[in-house]
């Protein structure tokens, strides 16, 4: 099996509070980051409920796994994909259940990779994405779930400078009725792969050149700090957080 | 409770505002929108309103390629009710509508048109249609 390494570094950016978190597994193999969204202090408390909830129900499915050990790849990796899609959802209605008073808007994006075996699974609902940097080429595996995107699909053109109102416009997100499905992609994988795991802090302020001379950094940690530092000084206003899965076969 | 929304997308700004403003004093909450890129932007959870339960689209705004628009307006606020305003030279385009005013309308008639159509809708709000 796979041996992974991660980085993590998240940034206040220019707000007043950080709204982004991430989180990494190494023994469920799970690694997420969301963005809140909803204002002060709600953002930040729907992107915790996400991670939680869905950390501790793929935790709960990977030790119910680990009594059927037995059962062949193609079956671990499907049902890992359920686990992933069904904690989604779960942590959609978690939020959904904390929506009084104050925390009436709050929601949340999530971009996670899950890696069972020889493939990661990847999912994803909003704007926060997971690339794939293979043989010096970056690659996005996930497609955001915003009104520039949903608009550019139906073949619809759209003046550029209105670009930041539609994208700023999520289609999908957790704490949203209707909304929440998550986005699943299955990606095999390959020693020196590296998955980044962002919000949209981070990929609005670095261009793809940038992105990839700083995976090229090691180790992840440093990695990390460095894309999420390099996207402060260039003027980054939004939280911004920055995951990074390596992965290594020995 | 808030008002129940309703979402005029309507290219003309004169029979728009005074459609709008009809509806307002019937006691809905009412947003114009010229196109339907522009009508997207109206978000479907806003603090202190009500969510969109009808759309009133004027035909003039279901020009190639907006048209294309449509379906992500409609899943955009969970099956709407929905009415069109139609050309009467025009085919009547493809469509769930609700309901169908033909021109010549006063303003009158279209909003009671709408108001019809979400006489009910409270009570089924959470039901999808097929």
């Amino acid at each position: 099996m796979a041996q992974l390494e991660h980085g993590a570094a998240t940034h206040i950016g220019r707000r007043p509070n950080n709204e982004d978190a991430y989180c990494a597994w190494p023994e469920l193999r799970l690694y997420a980051v969301a963005d809140g969204i909803g204002g002060y202090e709600g953002g930040e408390i729907a992107s915790k409920i996400a991670l939680d909830t869905l950390a501790e129900f793929i935790g709960h499915g990977c030790h119910d796994m680990d009594s059927r050990r037995s059962a062949d790849a193609t079956e671990r990796l499907a049902r890992s994909e359920e686990l992933l899609v069904k904690g989604t959802r779960l942590a959609h209605e978690h939020i959904v259940a904390r929506q009084v008073g104050e925390l009436e808007m709050m929601g949340s994006t999530l971009a996670a990779v899950l890696v069972p075996d020889a493939a990661a699974i990847v999912c994803n609902v909003g704007d926060s994405r997971v690339y794939l940097l293979r043989d010096g080429q970056l690659k996005q595996l996930t497609r955001d779930h915003t009104l520039w995107t949903e608009i550019l699909a139906r073949g619809v053109e759209l003046p550029k400078e209105q670009r930041a109102i539609y994208a700023n416009e999520l289609t999908r997100a957790l704490g949203i009725d209707g909304s929440a499905e998550p986005e699943i992609t299955r990606v095999p994988i390959r020693s020196g792969d590296q998955f980044l795991l962002c919000t949209d802090g981070l990929y609005e302020s670095l261009s793809e050149e940038q992105i990839i001379n700083g995976l090229q950094t090691k180790p992840a940690q440093e990695a990390c700090d460095q894309l999420v530092h390099q996207a402060y000084e260039q003027g980054a206003v939004d939280n911004m957080t920055a995951l990074i899965v390596r992965v290594v076969y020995e | 409770m808030p008002p129940t929304r309703i979402l005029l997308v309507m290219p003309e700004h004169w029979p728009r505002a005074l459609l709008r403003a009809e509806l307002i004093e019937r006691g809905y909450d009412v947003v114009g929108a010229p196109d339907l890129a522009t009508a997207l932007l109206a978000r479907p959870k806003e603090k202190g309103r009500g969510p969109v339960r009808a759309i009133l689209i004027d035909q003039d705004a279901l020009v190639e390629p907006q048209s294309n628009l449509l379906d992500l307006l409609v899943s955009r606020y969970r099956n709407p009710r929905l009415v069109l305003l139609p050309r009467t030279q025009l085919k009547t385009p493809l469509g769930a509508w609700d309901k169908i005013v033909p021109r010549p309308a006063l303003i009158g008639q279209i909003a009671n048109a709408v108001a019809e159509t979400l006489s009910g809708v409270q009570e089924q709000k959470d039901t999808p249609r097929h």
